[in-house]
Formats: structure tokens, sequence, C-alpha cells
């Protein structure tokens, strides 16, 4: 697991004010060794959320498009990594909501046609009953479920991303585990 | 708010460990085993690969650069977009064409008796006998079907490389869309009485469904159901020996 908004290494690198300052006076290196020290634990977040290659790219590109446009705007009261965060959870949510609009057009479409190849087996296996069921989530929960369950941030990390207090993160990943045990509660011994 | 945690270098979060703020995995309804076991099994949803931060980064420096972003979700679709574009366009040309050089058309020479047998796609318009306007329709057709197995066969040699990778572009959905779409266009058409062309475009039809339901089940174990049965029933080839007996130079360059 490589989770949590620690940067992958910090040692002999810039402090984060100085890197800050570098990056906001146009300083290439600095801009470099910023998206360096962050950008495999945004694309990884943008990935397992998306599920899709691309989009999690697009995320992620967004995210620092973003952050280095709006880097004036941090002020250092959370770390430079909650506030990356925060950016990256907004972009991916919303490319999230975009992605649910342009599909239930194209189910529409689908129908249709009369295209699809159904099922071709019988039933799927629990793992893919698993993951149906997290895609099943709601984004919110599917976001605190992703981060504390799979890829281990700390509560205080998700509340800082998303803007929520601790105990509505801890709320929302008790609603999600909730309701994953709903859905695989026939398949319990399965699990083991 | 300045999280500590944050500024640790190298820290990171062990999985099934207690996390510092005492959350682990406790659950309130006695459920801790089951949460547990889901948690495991969770790692695997959405299993990221390996970050193509150079690929990135390159488009970040030039969106900064010239102030547009590249999207590569947009960029494919573009691309899809494009090229299904086209094979309509070729198709509705072709088949415009022959209906209106066909016998008993407006303004048709006739002289060839309804139903009869188009040319084969692997023919030239001049083996066949027949009136100005038949061989107009027939070539029309020929040229409308070389046209599509053309970019059918360059879509599933994509599509295969892809899927032995096991990254395949999730867009492809929209194109294999627009070629089954045209394929059943064909395969109503004059064009599929000839007995060779029809049983290739069966076969492409059966392939192209499958892969635009594909993101139903986006499972390695469906991709490989996909490629093997484009390999056991040899539509590559069978696309290809199509294709090179044709050789539409305008078509085969996308010329529409």
């Amino acid at each position: 697991m490589d989770g949590s908004l620690t940067p992958r290494s910090t040692r002999g690198r810039l402090d984060e004010p100085t890197l800050t300052e570098r990056v906001l006076a146009g300083d290439a290196a600095a801009e470099r060794e910023l998206y360096d020290a962050h950008v495999d634990r945004i694309y990884r977040l943008a990935y397992r959320m998306t599920g899709e290659d691309a989009l999690a790219q697009d995320c992620t590109q967004e995210t620092f498009i973003r952050a280095f446009e709006r880097l004036a705007e941090f002020r250092g009261d959370a770390s430079l990594a909650t506030w990356l965060h925060t950016v990256a959870t907004s972009v991916v949510l919303n490319a999230l909501r975009k992605r649910k609009r342009l599909r239930r057009r194209e189910v529409g479409l689908e129908s249709a046609a009369g295209l699809g190849h159904g099922s071709r087996r019988a039933e799927p296996d629990l793992r893919e009953r698993l993951h149906a069921a997290i895609d099943a989530l709601p984004d919110r929960y599917r976001m605190v479920f992703v981060m504390h369950d799979v890829e281990g941030y700390t509560h205080r990390e998700i509340g800082a991303a998303l803007g929520i207090r601790v105990g509505t993160s801890k709320a929302q990943l008790f609603r999600a585990r909730e309701k994953l045990r709903k859905a695989l509660h026939l398949y319990a011994g399965e699990l083991a | 708010m300045r999280d500590e945690r944050m500024d640790a270098a190298g820290g990171r979060p062990s999985r099934g460990g207690m996390r510092p703020d005492g959350d682990a995995l406790r659950s309130d309804d006695g459920g801790e085993g089951l949460d547990e076991r889901i948690r495991a099994a969770a790692g695997d949803y959405h299993r990221p690969p390996e970050t193509p931060r150079e690929a990135m980064w390159d488009r970040i420096r030039s969106a900064r650069d010239s102030g547009e972003l590249v999207r590569v979700r947009e960029r494919r679709a573009r691309r899809w977009t494009v090229w299904g574009a086209g094979i309509a366009a070729v198709l509705a040309l072709g088949i415009a064409i022959g209906r209106l050089s066909a016998p008993g058309a407006a303004g048709s020479t006739g002289g060839v008796a309804a139903g009869a047998p188009p040319t084969a796609v692997g023919t030239t318009a001049g083996e066949r006998p027949g009136t100005v306007a038949s061989s107009a329709a027939d070539a029309a057709y020929r040229m409308a079907a070389a046209g599509h197995l053309y970019r059918v066969e360059a879509f599933l040699t994509q599509f295969r490389s892809e899927a032995r990778s096991g990254r395949v572009d999730p867009d492809l959905r929209a194109p294999a869309r627009q070629l089954l779409s045209n394929t059943r266009l064909l395969l109503a058409s004059p064009a599929a009485n000839d007995p060779s062309l029809r049983t290739v475009l069966d076969d492409v039809e059966l392939v192209l469904a499958q892969i635009a339901g594909y993101s139903a089940d986006p499972s390695r174990e469906n991709l490989r159901f996909i490629d093997d049965g484009i390999e056991q029933r040899g539509v590559l080839l069978e696309l290809r020996t199509l294709v090179s007996a044709e050789s539409p130079p305008g078509l085969a360059q996308g010329a529409l």
C-alpha cells in the first residue's frame, strides 16, 4: 500500500516553504520537485476512484495545473500535501460527476441499440461482487473508504483533504462499510 | 491546521495496524472480522499501474506554456470520433451511390436482374459482365466494404495489442459500436450476398459486439475471451486477405 499524504521522499530536498517560494518565483526545477514528491499518491488516488488510466491522468494533470496556478493562495495552515489533496479530491469528484452524466446518456443509447453481450457467466465471483459493491457506494463514501481502507490515509488526513471533520470521516467510513457488509453478507464465509 | 504525520518523510501507515487516530479496524456492530476481510479483498479494487509521471509532466508543462491542457480521455475520444465519422461517410457514400445506380433506380440504365449478386470484395469490376449501372453499384458496395474492413482490421489489431498488454482503452466502446453498426448495415446490403464476404462480416459482427459490451465486464478474463475468439476464428487473417486483395489506395489512406 502506498497511501497517506506523506511525500515520497523529502530527504535532501528543499523544505516546503522554500520549495513553495521557488515555485511561486517561476523556478521550473522546483515545480518538478514538487510534482515528483506528490504525483504518485495523487495518481494512485485518482486511479482508485476512477478505475480508468486516462481519466486518472487527466485528474492528476488538472490537480497540478490548478495547484501551480493557485499556489499563491496556499498559506501554509495545512501541509502542502494536504492542500494538494484538497485540490485533487475536488477534481476527482467533479470528474466522476461528469462521467456519471455521460454514462447515463450512453446507457440510453446502448439500450436502444440492443448491444451488449449480456452475462456470459452465471455468477461473478466474490471479488467482482465486492468491487461492484464499492462502485455502487455514493462517491463521498467511496472516497473515504478508498482513502482509508484501501490507500491507508488517516481520518485526520481524509478530513483535511475533503474539508470535513474527523468524526464525519469516521461516520462516512462506518456507513460505507455497513453498505458493503449488507451487499456481501451472503458471501461472508467466502471472504475468509 | 497542521497535521504532524504529513511532515514525517517516509512515514506510511501500515495496513491492518492501528492508525494514529485510533480507528483501526474497529466495527461498532461486531463485524470487525468481515470488515477486515473486506479490506483485504478491497486491495485489488482499481489497482493502479505504475504512475506515468513523465507523460503527465510533459502535458502539464505544455499546458502551462501554451495555456491549453491536452486531456488524455478527450484526445482518445476525439480520435475515435473522427475515425467513426470517416467510416460512416464511406459507407453512406458507397451505399448511396449503390442505390442510385442500382437497377430500377431513377436515372439508372438498368440491365441486371434484381437480386443479382454483387462483386466480391476481392474481385474487380471488370471481371463481371453487366451494365455500366451494375458495375457502378458493385464498385460502390465494394468500395464501402473494403474501406470498412480496412478499418475493422486496424481497429482489431490495435485492440489485440492493448488486450495482450492488459491495458485496453475504455473509450474503444464508441468506435466498436460505430463499426458494429456499419457491419450490420453491410450485412443487410447486397454486399452480403457474396458468401465469402458474408462469412467475414458475420465473424466481425460477433467480435465487435463483444468489444462493444466489454466495458460491462472489464475483466482480464473477458479480454482473453474476446482475444481468443479473434484468434480462433482467424478474423484478422480473413480481413487481411480480403483487404490486401482489394487494396483501395484512397480508402486505405482514409481518403474520406
